[in-house]
C-alpha cells in the first residue's frame, strides 16, 4: 500500500487546522467579512488494476494502491458584506484538476444583489446548478455520502459558469418555491471542454414533512478541443473520401464537437425527516456530437442511529445513444486505421455502468464527520474508469473509500 | 410540575440521580416592539435553519445563536427544529457553501443574546426561560 500524496496532505491538514482555529476567533466578531471553509481527506483503493477509479475529468485515479488524490480537497470561502443589499463571495477550491495537479482554482467569484427578501441577482462566476447537489457537492460534511453518486454526477464535467443568475423564492401555502434562471459560459482547463450559450433553469419546492422536489434543465453549445478528435473529424471530412462515399463526411459531422447542442435535464427528490433520509435523482444528458447520450439515476436511503448514519445507494449510468455509428468501409489499411481511430473515440463514450454502494457516516464532532464507503461497480465495458485504451473491459470492481470531512 | 417531580425523585434516589440539565425550558425571544404575540415552532425553525429570513411582520430577521458549547442551544435545535447539532451544521453548510445564506450570529452568553434582542427590533434569539426579563418578549416556549 502506497500513499502517494504525503507531500500534499501535510500542508493541507495544517492549513485546515490553522483555519479551523482562526475561524473560532472570528465567529463572534462583527466584521463585514465572513470566512468559511471545508475540507476532505479521503483515501480510495480499488480491487483490480485494469481501470483506475477517478472522478470525471481527473487524469489520475486509484488502483490497487491507495491514493488520496481522488477525494481530498480544501475549499476556502470569504463573503464580504457591503451593505444590506450587496455581498461579494469568493471561493477557492483545491482538488485534483483536469491536469492532475492540486492547483488552487477560482471556483466562485460573484457579487450578489439581494433586491428584495424574495429576489436575488448574481453576477460573476458561480456554481452551475446542474444537479440537486451542485454548489456543495464538494462539501463532504454537507452530504450523507462519501461523494455524490458518479453514475449521475459523472455526466457533466463542469461545476461552475461565468455569467448571471436570478433567483426568486416564495411561499405557496406551506411550501417554499425557489426558481433560478441562469445564463453564461463555462470551461474546464485540462480536458478542454467548453460550454457556451449556457441557459438554464433550476426549480425546487420544499414541502411539509421534509420532502423537497427539484427540476432542472440546461441548454448549451458544447466544444471539445481535442487534437485526436480534430484529426479524425478532419480526415473523415477529407474531400478525397467524399468522392468515395458520403458516409465519411456524415460520420465526421456526427462526431464533431464544435459548438454542438448539448442539454442536461434532471428531476430529483429528497426526504429528510427524523431519523430517515432518502435522495433520488434521474438525469438525461443529450448532445449532437461524439459525446454519448446518457441517462443516470440513483436512489439513496439512510437511517440515523444517533451519531451513526448507515446508507445504501443504488445507481446506474446508461448510454442511450452513441450519437454515431462507425459504418465506414475499411478495404484499405488507411481506412482500417481511420475506422480504428473512430472506434477509439466512440469506445471512450461507452460509459454504461451500475453501482451498489454501502456506506457509513459517523458524526464524530460538531463539524467533523468520518465516512467509509464500499462500492461494487459493474461496468458494461470500461464504465467511468480510466483505462489505458478506450474499449478495455474493466469487469466488476470493488471500490473502498474512507474520508474525514470538516467545515469551518 | 414535571421538574418538581424529578427533583423529588432525585432527592429520593440521591447518588443515583443526575438532574438532566437539558430539561430547563427554552424561550424563543423577540424584541418587545415585535408585533407577533406568538410564533409556531415551524416559523422559528425556518429562520434558524435558513429556510426563511423573514419574521411574521415581513421584516428581515436578525437571528442570534448561543455558542455551540451551550446545552440550551442543543435543546433549542432538537426541540424546535427536530435536528441534532451535526444535522444543523450540515444544513447550514449547504446554505453557506451555496452562497445562499449566512448562519445566525453567535453571541457568547444568554445575557448577550438578551441584550442584542432588547436592542434590535427585528432580532430573534433563544435563552433559558429562567433568564427572561421584561426587556424581551417570549413568542414560544419549549420544554
Amino acid at each position: 500500500m502506497r500513499i502517494g500524496t504525503g507531500l500534499f496532505l501535510t500542508p493541507m491538514a495544517l492549513a485546515m487546522l490553522t483555519l479551523a482555529g482562526s475561524a473560532n476567533a472570528q465567529a463572534s466578531s462583527d466584521s463585514a467579512f465572513s470566512f468559511s471553509g471545508f475540507g476532505t481527506l479521503g483515501l480510495v483503493q480499488v480491487s483490480n488494476d485494469t481501470g483506475k477509479y477517478a472522478l470525471y475529468g481527473q487524469p489520475r485515479g486509484a488502483d490497487k494502491s491507495v491514493t488520496g488524490e481522488v477525494d481530498s480537497k480544501l475549499g476556502l470561502q470569504v463573503t464580504a458584506r457591503a451593505n444590506a443589499m450587496f455581498t461579494g463571495t469568493v471561493q477557492v477550491l483545491t482538488k485534483q484538476d483536469g491536469k492532475g495537479k492540486f492547483t488552487p482554482g477560482l471556483e466562485w467569484a460573484f457579487v450578489k444583489a439581494q433586491v428584495s427578501p424574495n429576489l436575488a441577482l448574481r453576477l460573476g462566476r458561480m456554481g452551475g446548478p446542474f444537479f440537486a447537489v451542485s454548489d456543495f457537492r464538494d462539501v463532504g460534511f454537507a452530504n450523507t455520502w462519501l461523494r455524490p453518486p458518479q453514475d449521475v454526477y459523472g455526466q457533466v464535467p463542469v461545476s461552475h459558469f461565468d455569467g448571471a443568475d436570478l433567483s426568486y423564492q416564495t411561499t405557496l401555502g406551506s411550501a417554499t418555491l425557489t426558481a433560478q434562471l441562469y445564463g453564461g459560459k463555462s470551461s474546464v482547463t485540462g480536458n478542454k471542454v467548453e460550454l457556451d450559450k449556457v441557459m438554464g433553469i433550476n426549480a425546487t419546492v420544499e414541502l411539509d414533512g421534509g420532502l423537497t422536489l427539484r427540476f432542472g434543465h440546461v441548454d448549451s453549445k458544447l466544444t471539445v478541443n481535442s487534437n485526436t478528435l480534430a484529426g479524425i473529424v478532419g480526415a473523415l471530412r477529407n474531400p478525397a473520401l467524399a468522392a468515395l462515399s458520403p458516409t465519411f463526411a456524415a460520420l465526421g459531422n456526427q462526431l464533431d464537437a464544435t459548438d454542438k447542442k448539448a442539454t442536461f435535464t434532471g428531476i430529483g427528490a429528497s426526504y429528510d425527516q427524523g431519523d430517515w433520509l432518502a435522495n433520488f435523482e434521474y438525469t438525461q444528458r443529450r448532445t449532437d456530437s461524439y459525446v454519448s447520450d446518457t441517462n443516470g439515476w440513483y436512489v439513496t436511503v439512510g437511517h440515523r442511529f444517533g451519531k451513526f448514519t448507515p446508507y445504501l445507494t443504488m445507481s446506474e449510468l446508461k448510454v442511450t445513444d452513441a450519437n454515431a455509428v462507425n459504418n465506414i468501409p475499411a478495404p484499405t489499411p488507411q481506412l482500417a486505421g481511420l475506422k480504428a481511430g473512430v472506434n477509439l473515440v466512440l469506445g471512450g463514450q461507452a460509459i454504461s455502468q451500475k453501482t451498489g454502494a454501502l456506506g457509513l457516516r459517523w458524526d464524530a464532532y460538531r463539524n467533523v464527520a468520518f465516512k467509509a464507503q464500499f462500492e461494487r461497480i459493474s461496468p458494461k465495458t470500461q464504465g467511468l474508469f480510466l483505462v489505458p485504451t478506450n474499449g478495455t473491459m474493466v469487469g466488476k470492481t470493488n471500490v473502498y473509500s474512507i474520508a474525514v470531512d470538516t467545515v469551518f | 410540575m414535571k421538574q418538581l417531580k424529578q427533583i423529588q425523585a432525585c432527592a429520593a434516589l440521591t447518588l443515583l440521580c443526575v438532574l438532566p440539565l437539558a430539561q430547563a425550558q427554552v424561550a424563543v425571544i423577540v424584541n418587545p416592539k415585535n408585533a407577533a404575540a406568538t410564533m409556531t415552532a415551524d416559523q422559528v425553525a425556518s429562520i434558524f435553519l435558513g429556510k426563511s429570513n423573514t419574521l411574521p411582520s415581513g421584516a428581515a430577521a436578525a437571528a442570534v445563536d448561543l455558542p455551540e458549547s451551550a446545552g440550551t442551544r442543543d435543546q433549542f435545535y432538537s426541540k424546535v427544529t427536530g435536528k441534532q447539532a451535526p444535522q444543523v451544521k450540515a444544513a447550514w453548510s449547504r446554505l453557506v457553501f451555496s452562497g445562499k445564506a449566512t448562519p445566525p450570529k453567535e453571541l457568547a452568553s444568554a445575557a448577550e443574546v438578551k441584550k442584542f434582542v432588547a436592542a434590535n427590533p427585528d432580532a430573534i434569539g433563544y435563552i433559558e426561560k429562567s433568564a427572561v426579563d421584561g426587556s424581551v418578549k417570549v413568542v414560544l416556549s419549549v420544554d
